[in-house]
């Protein structure tokens, strides 16, 4: 067999055509037929295959088939909780603010009680003595009635008075005598109840059930209080649960999970190989190439696999990035953020696309790659901090220089130069100028044209701009 | 005298085509710069008229025969206005800028 040892131009020149060709492979959705047929060959029939959309569907379906469990499915992280659950729940309790609390609680509700108490007691007692002296009432009218005075009285106008005015005076002395009798009653009456309220029976009665009030009042509080910041603490501590339980999850998932995606670089090497001319085991080179192409990313659960389908790669310059969605997308818009090729979690990549960063908040940035890919994508937190003014056209071009600052020891170069233009859009762009042109050509105008590939005569002459 | 068009950071510059330019393809849509998000800045021919694309040393060309349209595959208020493209030979320049951190020049990216 002869060994190749050099590539012919016509070889050289089609290297772009299968990178490219391999590239694309990777983002291929999958033939699901053959992923189950294949992912079944590898790990057995008996096997259940599921094709998940993404990671994150993956993760949930995991969740989804250990619903139920997850409390199981970590004991110690869940008795460890559940520990620190009953602890904060007896701390709350004897902490300051729950005394507070139940003072509080305690004061509203014993006023309100009180009251109903007294009104209570008052009326008992009122309806009690209110019986006892009608009776008597009754009683001496009874007796003033039949008294010798009336009787006498009675016989002298007896003989004066006829049968109809005998009965007419009789009514009408009952009445004044009842009327008389009632207001001594009732005021006796009120006197006694004043008198009851304020005796020691009253004070003993009411004692009494002030303490077994305060005992309920104070056994319903507490015990409705237990039960509202148990169940407070409960759902807060079962949402963190739940959050670390996902993390330990998703963690695990990424390290659980292979991924063959890489093989890929392989096939295409293999393919151009054989493009050229190296002989392979055609059989074995088939299999591998089934096996890559359908089974991208996997993660075995046991008697469950589930595959995780391709998703789409954005590149730009032969690296991952893009501004706009994850460079890295699954169907169901999750991802994997890229700015030209360094990964960010979502938080930090919406931020540094946002072109809003301070200079300060950019430092901030613990990886220095992202921190580079930060600056990059700023540069007017490099211009509003450190830039000086050099040249303003009159197409409002502005020529700014930096030196002396952290950026300059950030990006080794002494000098930096940049443009900053209105696009006729409206937004605002800030490009750099290369160093030794800007050092020469310290105008603004002659700075535009050269990123724009014209002379300074042709971009004074360009009429059409949007 | 050469008629420039600025759209973006594409630029079209009427030129003369070099003799050993290759003929790519000949069309009636063509993405003059492709961007990842969909916003591409597009030369469309009006009615069935088609044009031509070449390259040579690395540069593309476009022989327009009938009035095209440049357009931004975008809306909203950053979208760049259409312009006409009038028959001509033009010679396609990305914006350039100079990147601090590669210490390499590279296209603008929009």
């Amino acid at each position: 067999m002869k060994k190749i040892n050099k590539l012919t131009s016509e070889q050289e020149a089609r290297i772009p055509e299968y990178l490219n060709k391999w590239v694309a492979v990777a983002s291929q959705p999958l033939d699901r037929e053959k992923t189950v047929k294949i992912t079944k060959e590898l790990f057995g029939e008996d096997k259940t295959i599921i094709v998940a959309e993404s990671i994150q569907n993956s993760i949930d379906v995991i969740k989804f088939i250990s619903k139920g469990k997850k409390i199981e499915y970590n004991s110690q992280l869940s008795s460890q909780l559940y520990s620190q659950l009953s602890s904060q729940l007896e701390s709350q309790l004897n902490s300051p603010l729950y005394s507070q609390l139940r003072s509080q609680l305690y004061s509203q509700l014993r006023s309100q009680l009180d009251s109903q108490l007294e009104s209570q007691l008052e009326s008992q007692l009122y309806s009690q003595l209110e019986s006892q002296l009608s009776s008597q009432l009754d009683s001496q009218l009874e007796s003033q009635l039949n008294s010798p005075l009336y009787s006498q009285l009675r016989s002298q106008l007896n003989s004066q008075l006829d049968s109809q005015l005998y009965s007419q005076l009789d009514s009408q002395l009952s009445s004044q005598l009842y009327s008389q009798l009632y207001s001594q009653l009732r005021s006796q009456l009120d006197s006694q109840l004043e008198s009851q309220l304020n005796s020691p029976l009253y004070s003993q009665l009411r004692s009494q059930l002030n303490s077994q009030l305060d005992s309920q009042l104070y056994s319903q509080l507490d015990s409705q209080l237990r039960s509202q910041l148990y169940s407070q603490l409960r759902s807060q501590l079962d949402s963190q649960l739940e959050s670390q339980l996902e993390s330990q999850l998703n963690s695990n998932i990424k390290y659980a999970r292979y991924t063959t995606q890489y093989w890929l670089t392989w096939l295409g090497f293999y393919d151009y190989a054989k493009m050229i001319g190296v002989k392979f085991d055609e059989e074995k080179l088939q299999r591998m190439n089934e096996i890559v192409t359908a089974i991208p990313t996997i993660i075995s659960l046991g008697q469950i696999m589930i595959v995780i389908e391709n998703p789409k790669c954005r590149w730009e310059d032969q690296m991952l990035h893009n501004d706009q969605f994850p460079a890295i997308e699954w169907k169901d818009n999750t991802g994997i953020y890229f700015l030209d090729g360094v990964n960010f979690e979502k938080e930090l990549w919406q931020k540094v696309i946002s072109k809003e960063m301070s200079l300060s908040d950019i430092m901030k940035i613990e990886i220095a790659d992202q921190r580079t890919v930060a600056l990059k994508y700023n540069p007017q937190a490099i211009i509003k901090e450190n830039a000086v003014l050099v040249h303003k056209d009159e197409r409002n071009n502005e020529l700014y220089l930096v030196e002396n600052s952290e950026i300059n020891e950030i990006t080794e170069s002494p000098k930096m130069w940049f443009l900053k233009m209105k696009c006729p859009t409206g937004r605002i762009f800030i490009e750099g100028i290369e160093p030794a042109f800007a050092e020469a050509n310290q105008n603004a105008t002659e700075c535009q044209a050269e990123l724009c590939g014209l002379t300074k005569s042709e971009y004074m002459s360009m009429k059409m701009e949007s | 005298m050469n008629n420039i068009i600025r759209h973006g950071e594409v630029i079209l510059k009427t030129t003369t085509l070099p003799k050993e330019a290759i003929l790519k393809k000949e069309t009636n849509k063509y993405i003059v710069a492709h961007s990842e998000s969909g916003h591409n800045h597009v030369l469309k021919a009006i009615d069935l008229s088609k044009f031509k694309v070449y390259t040579w040393n690395g540069e593309t060309y476009i022989e327009v025969l009938e009035m095209a349209t440049l357009l931004h595959e975008k809306t909203g208020k950053d979208t760049h206005t259409p312009h006409k493209i009038i028959p001509n030979i033009y010679k396609v320049v990305i914006k350039k800028e100079y990147d601090y951190f590669l210490k390499a020049i590279r296209n603008v990216r929009d």
